[in-house]
């Protein structure tokens, strides 16, 4: 096998998907590095599978340019990309054992049989399945057929493994339980896996970076710690993680800080400073609901302060929420509990209560 | 205890209700399947004189199947077209089916199906005869080819020889073909030949190591829907097979209405014998 090395394993290039005349991607552009484990993003319906199907060639694309390892492969069917998948209903051969299932790539592609009984048997126990060789694939549970269909596309040794919502007809438990065990052979096998999620705790939980796509465009790529702590736009912010927003109006902006009106503040909210705002313009300062510091009296020299009346206090296990009315807006904020949390909140419910936070801990977001 | 009577009870009239239900069938295929079979058996083995048949026991009438007679020979060829169309339906079939399921929107899947069905509105006496204007001295074809100067007097091998008959055969089973291959590639998991692609296959070999495997129930179904029908077809080549296309059916009506019935018992029991052994050896040789 050509192991030439190449930064990238995956690079898309202005491409576009028109469906008629709807878009089903925009000119899209990634880079996904050698190596990486990989997540696209977004609600159902976003572009984040049709993104996945043009890079392991099952959809032509109308514009743009894909390279797999660095080649071209624009205009190339599936079976001449170096590219294996993991389908989202595993696509099994229903007529063939799990040993059949798993070979058929290597068997497509002429390997020597020693070879390939060599590789199978490595491979069943890659994924712990070496009691089920002969079984039929219908004869197992989702589980295991998810984890067939993995070493059916790993047995090849790709230069990139393409998933496709793997986990999404698993329960729960299973689900963990299989992103630990998939994280665990992308690093063995260290082959470049981009996975297709619509859920942002795996997303989260199993990537080195994520793309999150919204309406056929990249919304924003970055590390999962990057789009939860600097999202660029509303949309991320509120897609990963819990946020509040509140808009408003830049009117003071200094070195530091830049000062925005917003109502029921009766001092300016102050955020980080950002070159690319001007005075007068209406911007979205977003906080983490972890961020806000709550309190039952005003609290002495804080800044973005401001009150509003508790209405529900929801215990969460490893934190509380507490939604408290600011105006006609809800406004949530996460506190960590512990054994000895000292407060008693709840004979405060339908009081007065102040939030505050500090001015590092906003975000402020231009679109 | 009284609980265990009465739960016996219940199950009883239920199995007896079950069985009630069979009565019907029961009687209909007693009589008018197994006892007519019963007497082409008996038929077969005894003796016609003059115009009855008499209870004599013998195995003369098996004797048609002995050695290159006209009866063999016929029937041989019967085989052969039935075969021939056959395979020839569903080498059209197959293809026309999968591209419907695979490149027809699926609004318009079904107005294409029902064109396919539409024949079938119309008597089948009236479709067969139809063919007579088509392929007949006079027919459609000849005049066309005639007007248009291409031969200067009618072609005769359009009718009344195989050649006509294989037409017609073709021209009635393959809509049987068409709807039993449809159903069972509109069942398909086309993902299937993605995930085949995705592993290396090429498109044609992604078809043959994956949907044609897992689709020849229906092929299997097909075939018999199309096969065995037309081994027994009468009317078709008596209508348009002449003398040389004629089949095995006409020869065993013929040999019912020449009193011969004995021996027309033994023609198609051997017949009927010789359809079991090839379905069975068909089964196990593709494996279903």
């Amino acid at each position: 096998m050509n192991q030439s090395y190449h930064d990238f394993a995956v690079e898309l290039k202005h491409v576009s998907k028109l469906y008629g005349r709807v878009c089903a991607i925009d000119n899209v552009s990634l880079e996904i590095k050698q190596g990486e484990y990989f997540c696209l993003l977004g609600p159902s319906g976003c572009g984040k599978s049709t993104t996945l199907n043009i890079i392991g060639g099952f959809i032509p694309l109308s514009k743009g340019e894909v390279l797999i390892a660095g080649k071209i492969v624009t205009n190339d069917l599936p079976y001449r990309r170096d590219v294996n998948t993991v389908f989202q209903n595993y696509a099994l051969f229903p007529h063939m054992t799990v040993a059949e299932n798993i070979s058929f790539g290597l068997r497509m592609k002429q390997t020597q049989p020693e070879e390939i009984k060599h590789r199978l048997e490595e491979m069943l126990s890659q994924v712990s399945m070496e009691w089920a060789g002969d079984r039929r694939a219908k004869q197992l549970s989702g589980g295991q057929q998810q984890r067939v269909a993995l070493a059916r596309a790993l047995i090849n040794r790709p230069a990139v493994l393409l998933l496709d919502e793997p986990l999404g007809a698993l329960d729960l438990k299973l689900r963990k339980q299989l992103q630990m065990e998939l994280l665990n052979i992308q690093r063995n096998v260290g082959i470049t896996f981009v996975h297709v999620t619509h859920d942002q705790e795996e997303a989260m939980f199993m990537s080195d970076r994520i793309a999150v796509i919204s309406e056929g465009k990249v919304a924003q790529i970055g590390t999962p710690s990057d789009l939860y702590y600097s999202p660029k736009n509303r949309f991320v912010a509120d897609f990963i993680g819990e946020s509040n927003f509140f808009t408003g109006q830049v009117i003071e902006i200094n070195e530091e800080n830049i000062g925005i009106k917003i109502e029921g503040f009766k001092n300016p909210v102050l955020v980080p400073s950002d070159e690319n705002v001007s005075n007068g313009k209406e911007v979205t300062v977003m906080i983490r609901p972890e961020l806000i510091n709550l309190s039952s009296s005003k609290p002495p020299n804080a800044e973005n302060v401001t009150n509003g009346i508790l209405t529900k206090i929801i215990f969460l296990g490893m934190y509380t929420q507490f939604d408290v009315k600011l105006g006609s807006t809800l406004t949530k904020i996460f506190s960590p509990n512990s054994s000895d949390s000292a407060e008693n909140w709840t004979d405060k419910i339908g009081n007065i209560i102040y939030l505050s936070w500090k001015p590092q801990d906003g975000k402020l977001l231009l679109e | 205890m009284s609980d265990k009577t009465l739960s016996y009870k219940a199950e009883t009239t239920q199995s007896n209700a079950i069985l009630l239900g069979f009565v019907p069938v029961g009687v209909v295929l007693i009589g008018f399947f197994l006892i007519p079979l019963a007497l082409m058996v008996l038929y077969s083995f005894w003796q016609s004189e003059g115009f009855n048949v008499v209870p004599k026991w013998t195995l003369k009438n098996y004797e048609l199947f002995l050695g290159w007679t006209a009866y063999t020979r016929v029937i041989a060829k019967t085989f052969a077209i039935s075969l021939g169309v056959t395979t020839i339906s569903l080498l059209v079939g197959y293809p026309f089916a999968y591209f419907l399921v695979r490149h027809v929107k699926k609004s318009l899947q079904m107005p294409l199906l029902i064109m396919v069905v539409i024949p079938f509105w119309t008597s089948y006496l009236i479709r067969v005869y139809a063919w007579l204007g088509i392929l007949g001295r006079k027919g459609l074809i000849n005049q066309m080819l005639m007007s248009l100067g291409i031969v200067d007097k009618p072609l005769e091998f359009l009718l009344y020889n195989n050649f006509s008959v294989f037409v017609v055969f073709l021209y009635l089973y393959l809509p049987f073909v068409v709807i039993t291959i449809y159903a069972t590639l509109e069942k398909f998991d086309f993902s299937q030949v993605n995930a085949a692609m995705d592993l290396g296959a090429k498109p044609f070999r992604a078809f043959v190591e994956i949907t044609l495997p897992q689709t020849k129930q229906g092929i299997f179904a097909a075939f018999i829907f199309v096969f065995i029908p037309m081994l027994g077809e009468y009317i078709a080549p008596k209508l348009v097979g002449g003398a040389s296309g004629t089949m095995i059916a006409v020869m065993i009506v013929n040999l019912f209405r020449g009193f011969q019935m004995p021996q027309g018992a033994a023609v198609s029991l051997g017949i009927a014998a010789f359809i079991i052994v090839f379905l069975f050896l068909f089964r196990k040789y593709i494996r279903i």
